[in-house]
């Protein structure tokens, strides 16, 4: 009954021009708190993506390959990733009596949301991304989440994927788990200066670093012997759109150099449910980013790049790629509703000063925050004339697609900037 | 003329953007002719108190608060002074708790402060979190956002009345404390990008200790108005004004 409920919830979302990705789990669970756990159980083998950054690429790579292997698969591919949001996309997935039976689902899931995810399942691989600071209104320490998540974990229900080059995920070494992480041959990374310094969850001192990526992720290591563990999968080369792992040419259609983890979270998962190299190499040259992450639209013979942008690392990492993107514009879309965080202090930590050696033509800023952006990049040292502030980004498109592009929207801004976008590529 | 800026443990206090002061002061700095030196200190050795004008003491995460409390035990007494002195100080976020002699943490333990003036502070379970908005202010408005558990009182002056979010305690209607040339407030923004209006204050406080006709320099402020009045239009509107 539940189950017919939700489907008619999310028909009639869409029907109303609403993506319906979670109001389906929301309209269920009001009549069956069990079904969440009733609809798990038909799932054979259940992969959660969870961290900080990444999790949409690395949950849409997995499901790409998954889907090579059958048909019967579930994936919250647009992002709801709250409880309600993954009770969704399980309820349209399944039959009206709800006890078709899927080989495979891969979900991302919010950090805080993930407790609550554990306690309906039996078991989960778990893949973490990486632990940043983000959203300190909603998510307060980096520890007390990581607290929280261990609540969810015992030593029979979980086995994690974690990130070696990140000692947020060591804090999870006490479980079931395999790393991955980045050779030191990696070197396209350039060093950032802004290193957050982090205690060893150990003994309380401050982690040095024998090698450094970006943040606080690299080679790390404490005086009370914790360090950094040694990855079962090692990229080893970084190129455009093109990486080795454990010897192992792998290609996939991602811009950006900081998706070389997230193209690794995903292998070492897969390699874990023991796929082929061949069948994986299938699935991810199938994906093709169209959901704001470093997505590209072609309007009129110009380049405009749309990346999503939720904190300090994510921008640090956008930033680092405009060099090579060759645009004439940057435009920033900072929104402070409750899912961008309502806080934006952060932007005060991205390395905004690294824009001065770019030929950037024109800065647009744009968003409920655009005008505090505006004062970040005059603090930068970016020459006034330069900065252009407008109401919302309906305002400034056509003057922004004049040239070559990108365009760093905030979480709440991402879908509307998306959908103007599309419009004028459209036209 | 140098202007020395002063940013204790950035690498540790790094929570709530403070690094936005330490640009944007850096910024006006130059705007009035001056060369800002940045001093980032890891180390308290590292600090030349002959030549300090301006320092500032940010906002991290308990253990890092904590630890920096504990580096920073040796040389409270010279802060101490310094700010009776009327050295431009700025405290924010979570560090604004530390400044009295002892102050309660998370698990509910007293533990030894910097004991730079007389305050108290305690900790209470539910999060003190949003968007304030002050008036009645040396500042006229004051904007900010808080995130913390600390209640902190105090006999000293503080930033004004609490128009929107919370103020130094749950019932408290004022937010921080002003004394001399010292600002301390749980609030980020950061403080000095949003108000600019304080970002002027501390370097009026240089410009009259080193002669300096502060009110013949035009600074450029229509980023930083625009960006105050929407502000506080928008927070205004929250509160039916």
């Amino acid at each position: 009954m539940s189950i017919i409920l939700g489907k008619l919830s999310i028909f009639l979302s869409r029907l109303m021009g609403h993506r319906g990705s979670d109001v389906g789990g929301r309209t269920a669970i009001k009549h069956d708190k069990n079904l969440f756990k009733k609809l798990a159980s038909n799932i054979d083998t259940i992969i959660l993506v969870s961290g900080t950054n990444g999790k949409s690429s690395v949950t849409n790579l997995i499901a790409s390959v998954l889907e090579q292997d059958s048909d019967l698969v579930i994936a919250n591919k647009t992002g709801a990733n709250l409880y309600t949001g993954l009770l969704s996309s399980m309820i349209e997935a399944t039959n009206l009596s709800g006890n078709k039976k899927f080989k495979y689902a891969v979900f991302e899931v919010d950090e805080a949301t993930l407790p609550n995810v554990m306690n309906e399942l039996d078991h989960a691989y778990v893949v973490f991304t990486n632990f940043f600071k983000d959203q300190l209104d909603r998510y307060n320490t980096t520890d007390l989440l990581i607290e929280k998540i261990k609540k969810g974990f015992t030593n029979d229900n979980v086995k994690l994927i974690l990130n070696a080059d990140d000692s947020n995920n060591l804090k999870f070494e006490e479980y079931s788990h395999v790393c991955y992480g980045l050779g030191k041959e990696v070197t396209n990374f350039v060093d950032n200066p802004l290193l957050d310094a982090l205690q060893c969850h150990k003994c309380g001192n401050l982690l040095e670093y024998t090698h450094h990526f970006y943040q606080h992720l690299g080679y790390y290591q404490c005086q009370c012997g914790f360090k950094r563990e040694e990855p079962k999968y090692k990229l080893t080369s970084l190129k455009s759109r093109d990486v080795i792992i454990n010897d192992k040419n792998i290609e996939h259609n991602l811009l950006g150099d900081y998706n070389a983890y997230n193209v690794l979270a995903a292998y070492a998962l897969l390699k874990e449910l023991n796929f082929t190299d061949e069948t994986i190499q299938e699935g991810f040259s199938l994906y093709n980013s169209k959901d704001g992450r470093m997505q590209l639209f072609n309007i009129k013979g110009k380049r405009v790049y749309l990346n999503l942008v939720k904190n300090t690392a994510g921008m640090n990492m956008t930033l680092k790629e405009i060099k090579g993107l060759n645009v004439k514009h940057v435009v920033f879309i900072l929104n402070d509703a409750v899912g961008d965080g309502k806080d934006v202090s952060w932007i005060w930590d991205v390395d905004i000063e690294s824009l001065n050696e770019l030929d950037i033509e024109c800065f647009y800023v744009c968003g409920s925050r655009g005008n505090d952006m505006s004062i970040r990049l005059k603090n930068a040292g970016i020459e006034r004339q330069l900065i252009i502030a407008g109401r919302n980004f309906t305002n400034l498109v056509d003057s922004i697609i004049k040239e070559d592009s990108i365009v760093l929207a905030s979480y709440t801004a991402l879908n509307e900037a998306k959908k103007i976008l599309l419009q004028k590529e459209k036209k | 003329m140098d202007y020395h800026i002063y940013h204790l443990f950035p690498k540790l206090l790094n929570a709530y953007g403070d690094r936005g002061n330490i640009i944007t002061l850096s910024f006006f700095a130059k705007e009035m002719g001056l060369n800002p030196i940045v001093h980032e200190i890891d180390d308290i050795s590292q600090i030349d108190w002959e030549n300090i004008d301006f320092m500032l003491l940010g906002g991290g995460f308990e253990n890092e608060v904590a630890l920096v409390v504990q580096y920073l035990q040796p040389i409270k007494e010279k802060l101490r002074e310094k700010i009776i002195d009327g050295l431009p100080f700025l405290v924010t976020t979570s560090s604004y708790p530390v400044i009295g002699k002892i102050y309660e943490d998370s698990y509910h333990n007293i533990n030894e402060g910097l004991g730079l003036l007389d305050i108290q502070a305690t900790y209470q379970d539910e999060a003190m979190v949003g968007n304030v908005l002050i008036e009645n202010s040396k500042f006229d408005e004051v904007i900010g956002f808080v995130n913390h558990y600390h209640e902190v009182e105090h006999n000293y002056e503080t930033l004004g009345d609490v128009i929107l979010g919370f103020g130094n305690t749950k019932t408290n209607k004022s937010e921080g404390l002003i004394y001399n040339n010292f600002i301390a407030t749980f609030m980020s923004g950061p403080l000095l990008v949003m108000n600019y209006k304080i970002t002027l204050f501390f370097l009026e406080a240089f410009a009259k200790k080193n002669d300096i006709d502060f009110y013949s320099i035009n600074f450029d402020l229509i980023f930083e108005k625009r960006t105050f009045l929407e502000m506080s239009k928008v927070l205004k509107k929250q509160i039916g004004k």
